[in-house]
């Protein structure tokens, strides 16, 4: 059995005297989909920190694929291919959606070195932009400047920018927050797609989204692992129901 | 119409000078957030330097080993200086610049002296190209506006298809975020910091001679510059290109004309008294003020200048 594309070994984190995570050790294998819900100020947020480099541990490791990445830094992670996707204001709204997603493309597709050439002249890159717009649904959009797109779709290719430069494993933070109705669904029906053959984290309050995505559940609270496994497990424990889920329990059942 | 035809060729040599300085500053100023005060400094420079290269081998040579030397000072100043103040913040960088600024205006004299040196259009340039109304026009400034017009070309076409000019439009917004992608900025801000100077100091080679090269010649150019750049928005080259030409016609037309200010005052419903000391000033006294007077003018219409691209 190949090892989990992330792998959480007792992790600790404090601010001063509050501890914000306990303990939290936990396996996600390769090419599955991963949901983390909780409530407000479970420690969500901070974790995702700790695993992309943001936030220094005070005990615990994190292993991604297999290597040891603890405190290693931001981009160095990065490059090993873990992304977490960036927020809105992070696009480069000058730019247009495809030379949003070359900038981000370049140095996985190898040329950030021949910094004087011609970009177009850049075959492959070209191939895995084009790839991507249509994953991301962005093809008739490629000529437009990132910031003139709808919020959705800035959602939308702020994954693509994640996951151009060719990252395995996705940390995304509230993925479909502040969508639709119809934008959550059209947004669930992309990262179906942008997860296929990818290993997918993802922070999500839509118990609907969680349901419908997720492949495994992990429920923090203060600080804490309180359940994990498949949906139906987590769906049935009564420390779940209890601790979190209160008056969205309906959902559940 | 020959005088107004005047007017327009020397206000596009001059705006033309003033975007070549322009571009770089406005790159260093949109991408870095440093407000280099020693930009027209390196103007200077290069003036210098190709007076001095000219005298020992020639004008031709010079127009390309002082830009280069020019250039290769700002990849030092960048590398060794700004990048070590960086870490204390922008009012550092900033006075930094400005320490700069003055070091090279003190060294300067004391090599090459405190008057104008004789540096000189090249003999090869120095005949007259067309006359106008009377007017020879000298071929030498011709060759100034295909100089500038080619690194206008050159640049737009940089930034617009090269790997290089993409991450440069990036960074221009979000530094972090592209470094965050894998590149590496520090390298890419100290070619830009270098090529600005470059391009500085090919502004002063070739205007060096025209105008005159002396040790104000620095801060004759500095402010102005400064206002081209605020004009046109950070970090945009168009807007540059705008406001330079903008600021080269109207200085240019301001400078020639010498109706007397009284009278043109008094059209908009402001007169003033002929014999008093203002009316006895013409447009042209009122000429080095007029840039300022756009920049604020354009400033409390539109805080971004005319194409920015920081909203900071």
């Amino acid at each position: 059995m190949s090892a989990p594309a992330l792998s959480l070994r007792s992790l600790h984190k404090s601010f001063g005297a509050t501890s914000i995570l306990r303990d939290v050790s936990l396996d996600i294998p390769a090419g599955t989909r991963h949901a983390i819900i909780g409530p407000n100020g479970a420690g969500k947020s901070t974790l995702f920190h700790l695993v992309t480099g943001r936030l220094r541990l005070d005990r615990g490791s994190v292993w991604l694929a297999g290597d040891d990445i603890t405190g290693q830094s931001p981009h160095a992670i990065f490059r090993r291919g873990l992304a977490r996707s960036f927020q809105v204001t992070s696009l480069f709204p000058r730019l247009s959606v495809f030379e949003n997603l070359r900038v981000a493309g370049m140095r996985a597709a190898g040329c950030g070195h021949a910094f004087w050439r011609r970009i177009d002249g850049f075959a492959a890159l070209g191939a895995r932009i084009e790839e991507m717009l249509a994953l991301l649904d962005l093809g008739p959009r490629r000529d437009v400047a990132a910031g003139a797109l709808a919020y959705a779709e800035q959602r939308a290719l702020e994954i693509g920018l994640a996951l151009v430069g060719g990252a395995h494993t996705i940390l995304l933070d509230e993925p479909t927050a502040g969508m639709s109705r119809a934008e959550t669904e059209r947004a669930v029906a992309l990262l179906r797609r942008l997860s296929a053959g990818r290993t997918l984290v993802m922070i999500e309050h839509d118990l609907s989204v969680v349901f419908d995505l997720a492949d495994a559940i992990t429920v923090l609270a203060d600080g804490g692992v309180i359940a994990s496994g498949p949906p139906a497990s987590v769906r049935g424990d009564a420390r779940v129901r209890a601790a979190y889920l209160g008056a969205a329990a309906e959902v559940l059942t | 119409m020959q005088e107004i035809l005047l007017v327009l060729l020397n206000g596009l040599v001059y705006g033309l000078l003033l975007f070549m300085l322009s571009s770089g500053l406005t790159l260093i100023v949109g991408m870095m957030g440093v407000l280099n005060f020693a930009h027209a400094s390196f103007y200077m420079l290069g003036a210098y330097f190709a007076y001095t290269i000219s005298v020992g081998i020639g004008f031709w040579p010079a127009l390309v080993i002082a830009p280069l030397l020019v250039g290769v000072l700002g990849v030092v100043v960048e590398r060794y200086g700004l990048r070590a103040v960086h870490r204390n913040g922008k009012l550092a960088e900033l006075l930094f610049t400005v320490g700069l600024a003055f070091i090279i205006g003190e060294v300067v004299p004391l090599i090459w002296g405190r008057t104008a040196v004789p540096y000189r259009v090249p003999a090869a340039l120095d005949f007259p190209a067309f006359t106008l109304g009377g007017i020879n026009y000298q071929a030498y400034r011709l060759f100034m506006m295909a100089v500038s017009v080619a690194i206008f070309a050159g640049l737009y076409a940089a930034l617009a298809r090269t790997r290089l000019g993409l991450v440069i439009r990036a960074a221009l917004t979000h530094p972090e975020m592209v470094a965050m992608l894998g590149h590496n900025v520090p390298r890419v801000f100290t070619l830009v910091f270098g090529a600005g100077c470059a391009l500085a100091g090919l502004a002063g080679v070739i205007g060096g001679n025209v105008f005159t090269t002396t040790p104000g010649m620095a801060e004759a150019l500095g402010a102005i510059v400064f206002a081209v750049v605020i004009m046109g928005g950070l970090g945009s080259i168009p807007g540059a290109l705008i406001a330079s030409l903008a600021i080269g016609f109207i200085q240019t037309a301001s400078v020639t004309l010498d109706a007397p200010l009284g009278a043109v005052l008094g059209r908009i419903g402001l007169p003033l008294d002929p014999h008093g000391a203002l009316g006895q000033l013409t447009i042209a006294h009122a000429a080095p003020a007029v840039p300022y007077l756009m920049l604020v003018l354009l400033l409390a219409l539109n805080p971004r200048g005319l194409m920015g691209a920081r909203a900071d």
